[in-house]
């Protein structure tokens, strides 16, 4: 039954646009409408109000949305904008501290432990007894380390060479020898011999004579340096 | 990447006013970058390309809604947006010059070049239908909303927005809707 209050009538037209009336009763409608101009009329008008409220929601839902989108990315692009800065930061800090450990590495020289007083490098002698050879390796030792001193390392590495011709040396006395002269040769711009050496201490699996890690990496760094000149 | 929405599914559910919340989010993520890209290769600042990239997506609605947007087998969408995209940005240019020609106009004290031609070049379209919603009053607008887009029942909306009963919601609906044609009709 189509109501004749205008309202219920509004809401029956509704029900029949969406589908949601009763199949008898749609029939009826579409009877009485052949029929009743002013009932066709009214259901163009719920039709239009139709078509406009979706469009009016639509827009409205939109809105609302592409504004929560808004304040979202300008919170996400507020706290983004002080990452770059913290960033940035880093990356300066990182890059200020990699240059002052490149200047360190590079400027700094390369410092050896103390084996100079070590009465102990020969074996199987008698110390206060040294024989001629061990005379030679001391003497020769204690020369180099002066000249190194003295800035004179092609000297020195010459001493450190003639220690290192001396047989049955201790472990930790031809170690400390050979550092000493890898030290020499790097000083003393003979690069290659100093990385030959170098290469050789570096891999010792059992190593008596111990060179510090910072030592060590001021020793390859010198070393790398050098071999972009080469 | 946002989960890929077939171009029927957006066109379906903008047309019916369908979770248009979740296609305005996957349009915006999935468009919305080379929306400003574009703006920004034309010299546009940040906050013209933003401002730029929503007047694009209510555009789009609007010529969904209105069935000027037809889907053609080799419709690609991303394409299709950036062609609003540089028609507003366009208009945006245009209206700009005008305004600042006008400026100078004044300051000069010649007279006012605009042309009822010009003004319709200015004039963006807009909704018509959203811009007489936002006529009615609040409490129409919370109707209608709640009814029609959150789907609520008559009971729910009486006792929310404490009309009384569901007669006076109906009434008041009926009321809100009459007074919205009576604009849209003017």
């Amino acid at each position: 039954m189509i109501s004749e209050d205008p309202v219920e009538r509004w809401e029956q037209l509704e029900d029949y646009l969406r589908g949601r009336m009763e199949d008898g009763q749609s029939r009826q409608l579409e009877e009485r409408m052949k029929t009743d101009t002013k009932l066709t009329d009214e259901l163009v008008s719920v039709r239009r109000a139709q078509a406009l409220l979706t469009e009016a929601l639509a827009e409205q839902q939109m809105r609302a949305t592409l504004r929560q989108i808004r304040v979202e990315t300008s919170v996400n692009t507020r706290s983004a904008s002080w990452m770059p800065v913290k960033w940035n930061q880093v990356v300066l800090w990182a890059a200020a501290a990699c240059v002052l450990l490149m200047s360190y590495l590079s400027i700094v020289p390369v410092k050896l432990p103390d084996a100079g007083y070590d009465v102990m490098a020969l074996r199987r002698i008698d110390t206060t007894q040294l024989s001629g050879q061990q005379r030679i390796a001391f003497e020769n030792f204690f020369e180099g380390q002066a000249r190194m001193v003295e800035g004179d390392y092609v000297q020195a590495a010459h001493h450190f060479e003639n220690v290192l011709t001396v047989e049955d040396l201790r472990p930790y006395f031809k170690e400390a020898a050979e550092w000493h002269l890898a030290v020499s040769y790097l000083q003393s711009h003979q690069f290659n011999r100093a990385s030959q050496l170098y290469r050789r201490l570096r891999y010792c699996n059992q190593c008596a004579y111990e060179v510090g890690w910072l030592n060590r990496r001021k020793m390859e760094w010198k070393l790398f340096i050098a071999g972009l000149w080469l | 990447m946002p989960q890929l929405i077939p171009t029927e599914t957006i066109i379906a559910n903008l047309r019916r006013g369908e979770d248009v919340n979740g296609v305005t989010r996957y349009l915006y993520a999935t468009y919305s970058r080379s929306i400003k890209g574009y703006i920004r290769k034309l010299g546009g600042l940040p906050d013209d390309a933003e401002d730029i990239v929503q007047e694009v997506m209510i555009t789009f609605l609007h010529q969904i809604v209105n069935g000027q947007f037809e889907l053609r087998e080799q419709t690609d969408l991303g394409a299709y947006l950036i062609g609003i995209t540089r028609r507003k940005w366009l208009k945006k240019m245009e209206s700009e010059t005008r305004r600042r020609e006008r400026q100078h106009w004044f300051a000069t004290g010649s007279d006012d070049p605009q042309t009822p031609e010009t003004i319709v070049l200015e004039t963006d379209y807009q909704s018509r239908a959203w811009a007489y919603f936002q006529q009615l009053g609040e409490t129409c607008r919370q109707v209608l909303t709640a009814f029609y887009q959150d789907e609520q029942s008559l009971e729910d909306i009486a006792a929310q927005y404490e009309l009384g009963s569901v007669g006076a919601v109906k009434m008041r609906k009926f009321r809100c809707i009459q007074k919205l044609l009576k604009l849209a009709d003017v």
